[in-house]
């Protein structure tokens, strides 16, 4: 292990004087707004080491853009090779994702038989990398590639701490780089030094978290499985094939080779120029046939290989998650978008072809005591979303117990794991309420139809949850606090039974405080630190500001409050299909099987449990 | 071996990529090693009906010109036309979409009948070209390789990708950051992306790629808040002479 070094900041020109004095310095420059880009530098330009990936990516020193490789004077019947170096060259300032990308080239390129013109100039150039120590923007999926941090060969590494770099060499030729340029500008680290590395390196492991839905070991075979998908046909409809994304890729190194013809009409060159499998003609041959004419096979081609077919050539993946791809597309065709499409579709996929049955398991992450009878839940399925609208269900299982439907409480927008909370009420949810994190459930769903979120926009809403309706409506209630701005005048009545069977009290503060948010709550029972309303959840009705028009009421609590609520909702000239009510059945299978929770023709499973009052009221014991 | 005989003609255009030629410098001493020019109008005033190439520019947009073409044609064994009026149309296109009498009335008034006018064409639509510079004006050192294969006697496979794959291989930054809509993804390259690298942006001069993106073009005219129609206005002004139906 090599000694660690520090270097103030303010004497990073003098260091890039050092180096300059026997090397050319490349380095990142801003250009434009908001890019970067590699260019010779001496001490005094602004060089920016904190920098979003460049343009292009360091692989135009190791292979420029056009590059001559043979030279031809047929007069003299002869050919030569062109083998051009590069000076002495230092690339200051090269992140981890663009280091994994240069290792890659080394691969390709040094495969039998060595591509000797990439060899002359990789000889020639030093690399001083640079390591990120937080995102450099949304586009980048470094960790899940693992290329946050790297064991990618470089010379030096320098990591931003407090003030200063940490500079350690990597290589030989690093050591002596810094013998020879850091002479009166590095200082000896202090113990204290390694541990802020220690301490910064350990913090990235919680900053840098894999960005896609799939697991790195998974995408090989979800790219083989989807070589069907209508994920590619999107694609194909959005791509402009401006070849960008490859050109701006640290590990594509495919090339076009032309022969220029001097004006003696004897003598010339041959070179070679950066392609693209995006162009056109890249797969076209001699009678017209063209392997890749459709832009979505063209851009499959691309991922295919970078995730799957550089595996079997290279033993690695070929995208560094450096996010260029993504970051400049005109078309905003994202890398882990459509990763996460084709994950997505084959999960759907999968699903489909399961049994309806099918139990999944899921893990208790958390759990804490609401009240006296209700439980909170934090669950996560294994290796996936659970995908699901506010105002749906699921159906959870204890083997040997039994299974019950139980309305989801979080909103669509937490990631990751969802949130139940369970009311004490039975044998099931008695032996729920005994568990504790890490315990496995199983889990059947999302079921059934949510509330309609996107009617919902731009209307002045009326939310009305009685006892335990609160739960499925809390849904509801964080989707449109989480999305604010696209909901009109919210008004949110909660009724309980007394003030401490009271759920998510901790979070209406947070509601009050929004713009146009008001709340009324009443319990049928007080105590004595209790201020407000004492009474049935109707008396609340009268007192509010509503616009008949646009405003839309949804409503869910135990059975017998509806019709009165609905009664009060009415007088108020709110129109049937404007009041929206999730309703309540015994379910055993929650998908339309077995027979259960008819209510009339419908099935309240699959129908509902959220309907409006229009589609109802008509029914057979519907309310 | 006797040297090659050139000669220069031009249509309907505004001479700049003749004037372009003529202000080749150095670069015209190697290419008059290999060939003799016998008529170029716009630097000698010697004429001649014997010539192996020909070398054209502008559109064909009368009878005339149209008989002075086939004419060119049937003496030289190769074409080359170059600049945008001559390999597309270019900007005399824009004329194609009004009638021929309103719009000689318009140009000339009372006097439009001395001066009979048909829908601009490129050459290409009159007779046989065998190798295309296009550009508006030309880009040098694309003339100098056409002319170097010309010679030769080899085809000139003008690229059918976008301009922006030689833009970003200039490592330039997206004009579409700033806010500007640029024409390179659905022209096609040759140019080396010059407008762009010296801080312009791209007109569509060269033509169409054969497949360009309509719907993807839309998306992106939509994403960055540019209008459809302001685009479509900026395309006319160099690739409408194909519209043109046969006079």
């Amino acid at each position: 292990m090599s000694k660690l070094y520090v270097l103030k900041k303010d004497r990073l020109p003098d260091f890039v004087s050092a180096l300059s004095n026997r090397r050319r310095v490349v380095a990142p420059v801003a250009k434009g707004e908001s890019s970067f880009a590699y260019e010779e530098v001496t001490a005094s330009d602004p060089i920016a080491l904190k920098h979003i990936p460049t343009i292009l990516p360091p692989k135009k020193f190791f292979m420029p853009q056009v590059e001559t490789i043979q030279r031809f004077d047929m007069a003299r019947k002869q050919w030569e090779p062109v083998i051009d170096s590069c000076p002495d060259t230092v690339i200051l300032g090269v992140h981890t994702c663009d280091l994994a990308g240069i290792d890659c080239l080394n691969q390709a390129m040094g495969s039998d038989p060595q591509d000797v013109n990439y060899a002359a100039k990789r000889e020639n150039i030093l690399l001083v990398a640079v390591e990120c120590t937080e995102y450099c923007d949304k586009y980048a999926s470094c960790a899940v590639m693992g290329n946050h941090t790297t064991d990618a060969p470089h010379d030096v590494m320098f990591t931003e701490i407090n003030g200063a770099y940490a500079v350690q060499a990597n290589s030989e030729a690093g050591d002596a780089l810094l013998q020879e340029s850091g002479l009166g500008l590095l200082t000896e680290a202090e113990g204290e030094d390694q541990t802020r590395l220690d301490d910064l390196r350990t913090q990235k492991d919680a900053i840098f978290t894999p960005e896609l839905d799939a697991n790195l070991g998974d995408l090989r075979n979800l790219l083989v499985e989807s070589f069907d998908s209508e994920v590619w046909d999107d694609i194909g409809d959005r791509c402009l094939s401006c070849g960008n994304c490859t050109n701006v890729c640290p590990t594509c190194y495919c090339f076009d080779v032309k022969d220029e013809l001097d004006l003696t009409l004897t003598a010339g060159v041959r070179n070679r120029v950066w392609d693209s499998c995006q162009n056109e003609e890249f797969a076209l041959v001699a009678g017209g046939e063209n392997f890749r004419k459709q832009r979505g096979a063209r851009q499959r081609h691309r991922y295919m290989k970078k995730l799957n077919f550089a595996l079997s050539r290279f033993d690695r993946f070929f995208c560094t998650g450096c996010g260029r791809c993504t970051r400049t597309c005109m078309a905003d065709i994202s890398l882990k978008d459509t990763l996460n499409a084709l994950a997505s579709e084959h999960h759907a996929s999968k699903l489909a072809k399961m049994s309806p049955y099918q139990v999944m398991a899921g893990t208790i992450h958390r759990t804490r005591k609401m009240t006296d009878l209700e439980m909170y839940f934090e669950i996560e399925l294994e290796g996936f979303d659970l995908d699901y609208e506010p105002g749906q269900f699921v159906m959870i299982s204890l083997p040997g117990i039994g299974e019950a439907p139980i309305s989801i409480s979080s909103s669509p927008h937490k990631k990751g794991a969802f949130e139940l909370v369970i009311r004490k009420a039975g044998v099931l949810t008695t032996a729920l309420h005994q568990l504790q994190p890490g315990a496995t459930v199983g889990i059947r769903g999302p079921y059934g139809r949510g509330f309609p979120v996107k009617e919902l926009e731009g209307k002045d809403l009326v939310l009305i949850g009685g006892g335990c309706g609160n739960i499925p409506l809390h849904s509801l209630i964080d989707t449109c606090m989480h999305e604010r701005e696209k909901f009109g005048k919210i008004d949110i009545l909660l009724g309980c039974r007394t003030p401490k069977s009271m759920l998510f009290t901790d979070e209406y503060d947070g509601w009050r405080s929004r713009p146009n948010v008001n709340m009324a709550m009443t319990v049928d029972v007080a105590d004595e630190a209790w201020s407000g309303h004492i009474g049935l959840i109707t008396a609340l009705i009268p007192d509010l500001q509503v616009d008949p028009e646009t405003t839309h009421a949804v409503v869910v609590g135990p059975p017998a409050m509806y019709k009165f609520v609905i009664q009060e909702l009415k007088k108020r000239n709110i129109p049937d299909e404007q009041i929206i009510l999730s309703l309540e059945r015994h379910m055993k299978c929650g998908v339309g099987k077995c027979g259960h929770c008819q209510i009339g023709e419908l099935y309240c499973c699959q129908d509902g449990p959220v309907f409006s009052y229009a589609e109802i009221k008509n029914k057979y014991e519907a309310l | 071996m006797s040297k090659v005989k050139v000669a220069f003609f031009d249509f309907a255009c505004c001479e700049g990529c003749q004037l372009q030629v003529a202000n080749m410098g150095e670069l015209l001493i190697d290419i008059l090693d290999k060939i003799e020019i016998v008529e170029f109008r716009e630097v000698m005033s010697e004429k001649s009906e014997d010539y192996d190439v020909a070398i054209v520019e502008g559109s064909i947009t009368t009878p005339h010109c149209l008989e002075r073409i086939m004419k060119i044609r049937s003496i030289a064994k190769v074409l080359i036309a170059y600049g945008s009026c001559a390999t597309i149309g270019g900007v005399n296109g824009m004329k194609n979409q009004f009638e021929m009498d309103d719009i000689a009335r318009s140009v000339y008034g009372d006097d439009a009948h001395f001066f009979p006018t048909r829908p601009t064409r490129a050459i290409d639509q009159v007779v046989p070209v065998d190798y295309y510079v296009h550009g508006c004006p030309i880009y040098l050192p694309e003339l100098v390789k056409v002319l170097t294969h010309a010679l030769a006697g080899i085809p000139y496979r003008v690229p059918d990708s976008a301009v922006c794959v030689e833009c970003k291989l200039n490592e330039n930054v997206c004009v579409y950051e700033r806010g500007v809509s640029c024409l390179g993804p659905v022209t096609r390259g040759g140019c080396n992306s010059w407008c762009i690298n010296n801080g312009n942006v791209c007109y569509g001069c060269r033509g169409m790629v054969t497949n360009p993106a309509d719907n993807a073009q839309r998306d992106v005219l939509t994403k960055y808040d540019i209008s459809l129609d302001w685009v479509e206005n900026k395309m006319m002004m160099y690739n409408k002479a194909k519209d043109a139906k046969e006079a």
